[in-house]
């Protein structure tokens, strides 16, 4: 019969309290609710636990590996997505040149312009950032939620875009080439220890490589732990009224 | 001045003195980006071969970013001590250097005050990694608060309790199992998830409250912007041991953060007034080697003269505590474990030179290509050093800021292997409160329960 | 951002009534564009006098002499009933069971403001009070369990927390004036809920006769040894158990107590007794029950904490601690609300959604009702819309809005989700609230984005 080793991945081995014969068993549990931070891990003479030390590496590992792998092109065919590259030509380049992560070459932009719809009252687009895993996560319901609810408030939307290398910034260069009035991007995070699938969203008004950072407004920290795909996909459904109406976004717009 | 050299039957030649030391820095990801690091290894080299025939004269003339535009440089030029500076002027880097690796303690504190940040930069990017170390380990710089940090012998930790939505209670049980580690002798500092005077003040009276208490003899800080930390002194809101802010080396760079060296004098001058603790030591700055680059406001200069800057800056307000963030800036500064042990070396190296009581928060974030292995072996190194700091976090794990630093154990072990105490008066308590005995975590160490009564 | 509102408590007790108002702070911390919305402070601005509760004669509370007591204290406290946002009346003790309770809450309630809510039931009056006196926020700090006591005229409200939640909550028919005296010392009531402890004890107490000290005692002294077993958890004999309310207690073994309610502040104070005199202060035998309480916590293994609110503990608790707020992302719509006494439809199995909405509908003829579930943690779109398909077929026919409550954080999704498949109807979605089956909420307007809620649970029944 085969037999598993405990999985130490799951969020419950975090919860453990491994200190050795503790004063009050019960209150280090109770610290341990307030708080998502290692503590009650208890200690082999100055140094972690067996298992501890192997949940941060586990959790490491994870964390590292969504960061050089690429997104499932599956999920983004079958939504649809049209796919396209920024300046970097590999992982490594797009770790060491952010710069490069924000611009397209010439062609790709005259193709944008070819082949997505123009001026679309909202423009979507998924962009790999800094986590693969965030976007295979999370794409297909906030997508998927977010399009019905366009639909229904009869706005029309453009072409679904899939960048792969990308920085946040491409959206600015998107919106410029398409003219869209209000611009979407999910974007995988720069990941935490065992949170390799939280992703943020990105939206402005008429956005554009002129405007500052603070012309976005961000929803960040989506993950089934976090806030759910479908949840935020609904807040940016209502954002993005608030958005139309306002022809403002960022910092300029209280919500 | 000379800016050519030869080399293996190739000529290399440097613009200005600005090119050299970028040049002649060990390779870091964040000059490759700027388009200022050599092309090759050899064309390294041999900028570390021009460097090291300049003077100090030629480095303290020649500052990266020029007088006129920049406070930053003027706070570092106009502190400078003629007298000090007349009797070094002549040296080269090069003999620099083995006048530090050779001179005694007192006679490297004698020279300090004749130093600018381009000459502390400079004689870096000559140093190997052992070298860093060996000039380390024999300056001590001490500095006093409540309590007096950097004396020989000690490594002092940060207790660094950070939560992602600022929850008190959670907050508390991080520090709680800090202390049971006996870490927290440095500061008990949070960062922050919201700066708002409110929450901010909430926590340095929580803090405040634990630390009376339970009798710790240490200090407290909320590591919030510095005109937050202002408003709460001007409303008397919450004690306040140690004021803090991160710095950057130019007055552009500055301007991303938010301050500058005039709005800096004022918070000092208002916190001297209106501090909590006791000693002539109550400022806390982290810096971090390429923030320069990413606020563009690097003129052009490499990421290590940019971070000695930044010590200049420091230097002014006498603080109790400066370190650099080393691995938390992103791999397109620090591409990996190995650069990022190089700039851990080297700023605690500058900064100590500088006369800083200097820790390292000793880094990586999850997209670096670095891992638990490089973070432990550049924290032993430091050990070595004489580092008067690291921090200390619950199994190294930084739920708010998102990367990974050193664990409460990470301090224990090191003070174990290093043969360090804790700061005399906070060593004692923990013998009191049966933490610690002779300086060794007891049975009952590790425990935060023993706070819940 | 910060934004504060108004909240009124008025606790109509067996012998005293009284008001506050307390300002509710709540703030949203905008991050993103997903703000953080929580209650963060609650001050009470305004404490009225005590008064003696008023009654038209034996059973009957005088409603007019209410009216005009409260509006009296609304003008005092300068505040319009317009301003109110939020509160809550809470009849308790033996008035609750007076004849025309339920009309005298509904009046007042209206009276009162447009969004204060009327409550009865002794557990809720018990986990408020407990609120109010402070012991769910010291249970926080203290590593053991912790009970609070609150000693009212005719009953006593009692509450276990442990780390700021409630672990048990009950009521039990012992208070200071379950005997009165007129100033000559004579009986001149006898709660019938004690008479057949007296016979046991073998007491000599009767109406008219004056009241004998020792015979007084040994009534307070039992009282006190009840308390007593009760926090220590020890097996409690039939004439104790008689006196509970409605239910029995868990039975936990305790190391922390508080006391509330009047008699506590004879609790906490040195007043000797040696005399009737000192005994008949207020007409009834509360100040000894303080005092044997007292007497009887002497050298027991139990650590006694002082309660930050003695006598108003209980109104404390209704005006500031009723009150929850809904998460930051839910579908609300203002032009329906204040909506009152909604009862709870609580959805067992999210399966079958739909056949449990319709075969429960008929529980609440005519009634507008919440249909409530946990769900799950992070839904999938497809679970989305199977709820809210679910939800519109199991109500069709009704005339109601779509009003949905549910725990976990997806209000927003599944009530655009109802919105775009049911066409028009308005739809009120909220998250981040938690219900039972035979609660029934309260839903106000819209603050900074969240909704105000007030669960009115019938705790712990059965």
């Amino acid at each position: 019969m085969e037999e598993f080793v405990r999985d130490i991945s799951l969020p419950e081995i975090k919860e453990k309290v491994l200190v050795d014969k503790p004063v009050s068993m019960e209150n280090c549990q109770r610290l341990k609710k307030t708080t998502n931070a290692r503590i009650c891990v208890g200690r082999a003479g100055e140094r972690f636990k067996t298992e501890t030390l192997l949940k941060f590496r586990a959790d490491h590992a994870i964390a590292m590996d969504t960061v050089w792998s690429y997104v499932d092109e599956k999920i983004v065919d079958r939504l649809g997505f049209y796919k396209i590259q920024t300046m970097v030509k590999d992982k490594e380049e797009y770790i060491r040149r952010p710069d490069l992560g924000r611009i397209f070459a010439p062609e790709t932009m005259q193709a944008i312009k070819k082949d997505c719809i123009q001026q679309p009252d909202v423009q979507i687009i998924a962009a790999d950032g800094l986590s693969a895993y965030a976007i295979n996560a999370n794409l297909e319901d906030i997508y998927s939620i977010m399009l019905d609810g366009f639909v229904e408030k009869g706005y029309s939307v453009g072409t679904p875009i899939f960048v792969k290398y990308s920085r946040v910034a491409t959206m600015d260069k998107i919106s410029e080439a398409l003219g869209a009035k209000v611009t979407i991007q999910f974007i995988g995070e720069r990941p935490g220890l065992a949170t390799g699938e939280s992703m943020s969203v990105y939206m402005a008004y008429e956005a554009s490589s002129q405007k500052p950072e603070s012309q976005r407004t961000v929803v960040s920290n989506i993950y089934k732990d976090g806030i759910p795909s479908v949840e935020a996909g609904a807040q940016i459904v209502y954002l993005t009224e608030v958005l139309m109406r306002e022809k403002k976004s960022g910092v300029e717009l209280k919500i | 001045m000379k800016l050519k050299t030869s080399l293996f039957g190739n000529v290399y030649s440097f613009r200005d003195v600005k090119d050299v030391l970028a040049k002649a820095n060990e390779e870091k990801s964040g000059d490759v980006l700027a388009g200022i690091a050599a092309q090759n290894t050899v064309e390294r080299v041999a900028a570390k071969v021009v460097l090291a025939d300049m003077t100090l004269e030629n480095l303290r003339k020649n500052p990266v970013v020029p007088y006129e535009i920049d406070d930053v440089t003027r706070a570092d030029q106009d502190a400078l001590d003629i007298e000090v500076f007349q009797k070094i002027k002549s040296l080269t880097v090069g003999e620099f250097r083995e006048f530090l690796l050779s001179a005694d303690e007192a006679d490297i504190a004698a020279i300090r005050p004749g130093l600018t940040a381009e000459m502390i930069a400079g004689v870096a990017k000559l140093m190997s990694n052992m070298d860093l170390v060996c000039a380390s380990a024999k300056m001590h710089v001490t500095a006093t608060c409540n309590t007096t940090i950097g004396r020989a012998g000690t490594l002092s930790a940060r207790l660094q309790p950070n939560h992602a939505t600022d929850n008190i209670s959670g907050i508390m049980a991080s520090l709680m199992e800090g202390l049971s580690y006996g870490v927290g002798d440095a500061v008990i500092g949070l960062n922050p998830a919201v700066d708002s005077i409110g929450s901010v003040a909430a926590v340095l009276t929580e803090f405040k409250n634990f630390m009376n208490k339970w009798k710790i003899p240490t200090q407290n800080c909320v590591l919030s912007h510095v005109t937050t930390q202002m408003k709460i002194l001007e409303k008397n809101a919450a004690p306040m041991d140690l004021m803090f802010q991160s710095l950057a080396g130019s007055e552009i760079a500055s301007r991303a953060f938010g301050i500058n060296v005039k709005l800096m004098d004022e918070a000092y001058a208002m916190m001297k007034e209106r501090k909590s603790s006791l000693g002539p030591n109550f400022m806390y700055f982290e810096t971090g080697q390429g923030s320069e680059l990413s606020s563009d406001g690097h003129h052009g200069a490499d990421q290590l003269v940019m971070e000695a800057r930044c010590y200049a800056f420091a230097k002014r307000y006498n603080p109790f505590l400066v370190n650099t963030v080393v691995g938390f800036i992103g791999p397109e500064y620090l591409y990996d474990g190995r650069q990022m042990i190089r700039a851990g070396l080297e700023d605690h190296f500058m900064g100590k030179l500088t006369g800083l009581s200097m820790g390292v928060d000793v880094c990586y974030t999850n997209h670096m290509k670095a891992d638990q292995n490089d973070l432990e072996n550049l924290a032993m190194m430091l050990t070595l050093a004489d580092c008067n700091y690291i921090m200390g976090i619950p199994g190294g794990d930084d739920v708010m800021l998102m990367y990974q630093t050193t664990s409460y154990h990470d301090a224990a072990a090191l003070r174990k292997i290093g043969h360090k105490k804790t700061i005399a008066e906070f060593d004692q308590r923990m013998e009191e409160l049966g933490i610690f005995k002779n300086g060794q975590l007891t049975e009952k160490a590790g425990d935060p329960s023993i706070f819940m009564v | 951002m910060r934004q504060e509102i108004l909240s009124v408590g008025i606790d109509l007790g067996t012998t005293t009534s009284q008001v506050i108002f307390s300002r509710i702070a709540i703030e949203s911390l905008a991050l993103t564009a997903i703000p953080e919305v929580k209650i963060t402070d609650k001050t009470i601005i305004y404490r009225s006098e005590i008064y003696f509760t008023p009654m038209k004669n034996i059973g009957v509370i005088d409603v007019e002499q209410l009216k005009q007591i409260i509006l009296a204290e609304y003008e005092m406290a300068g505040i319009r009933k317009e301003d109110i946002v939020t509160g809550a009346i809470i009849i308790t003790g033996e008035t609750a069971r007076k004849e025309n309770a339920a009309d005298v809450l509904n009046v007042l309630s209206d009276f009162a403001g447009d969004f204060v809510v009327a409550t009865a039931g002794p557990d809720l009056e018990s986990v408020l009070a407990g609120y109010g006196a402070g012991a769910a926020g010291l249970s926080e700090q203290l590593p053991e369990k912790i009970i609070n006591f609150d000693i009212g005229g005719g009953t006593t409200n009692a509450v276990v927390f442990v780390g700021g939640q409630v672990l048990d909550a009950f009521a039990l028919d012992i208070g200071g004036r379950l005997i009165c005296l007129d100033e000559q010392h004579r009986i001149t009531y006898i709660s019938e809920k004690i008479k057949a402890l007296i016979q046991t004890l073998g007491l000599v107490l009767a109406i008219g006769a004056r009241a004998d000290l020792l015979e007084l005692v040994k009534l307070t002294d039992a009282f006190a040894r009840m308390f007593l077993q009760i926090s220590l958890g020890e097996i409690l004999d039939e004439e104790t158990k008689d006196l509970f309310i409605e239910h029995l207690h868990q039975g936990w073994q305790l190391q922390n107590l508080m006391f509330s309610g009047g008699v506590a502040e004879f609790i906490y104070n040195e007043h000797e007794i040696k005399t009737l005199e000192d005994v008949n202060l207020f007409g009834d035998i509360g100040p000894l029950l303080g005092w044997s309480i007292r007497k009887h916590l002497k050298n027991m293994p139990l650590t006694l904490h002082v309660a930050k609110e003695k006598i108003r503990a209980t109104v404390i608790g209704a005006g500031s601690y009723s009150l929850h707020i809904s998460g930051s992302t839910v579908l609300f719509d203002d032009t329906i609300v204040p909506l009152k006494n909604l009862p709870v439809l609580k959805i067992k199995n999210i399966k079958s959604m739909q056949e449990e909405i319709i075969n429960k509908r008929c529980l609440f003829p005519g009634q507008m009702i919440a249909i409530a579930f946990a769900g799950a943690a992070a839904p999938t779109y497809f679970q989305i819309k199977e709820m809210a398909t679910a939800i519109i077929a199991g109500l069709q026919g009704a005339e109601q809005p779509f009003i949905v409550v549910v725990e976990h954080d997806f209000a927003k999704a599944l009530g655009q989700t109802l919105q775009r498949l049911a066409g028009n109807k308005s739809v009120i979605c909220l998250d981040c609230i938690k219900t039972e089956m035979g609660d029934y909420i309260d839903i106000g307007k819209s603050v900074a984005n969240v909704v105000p809620v007030v669960v009115k649970t019938l705790l712990f029944k059965n």
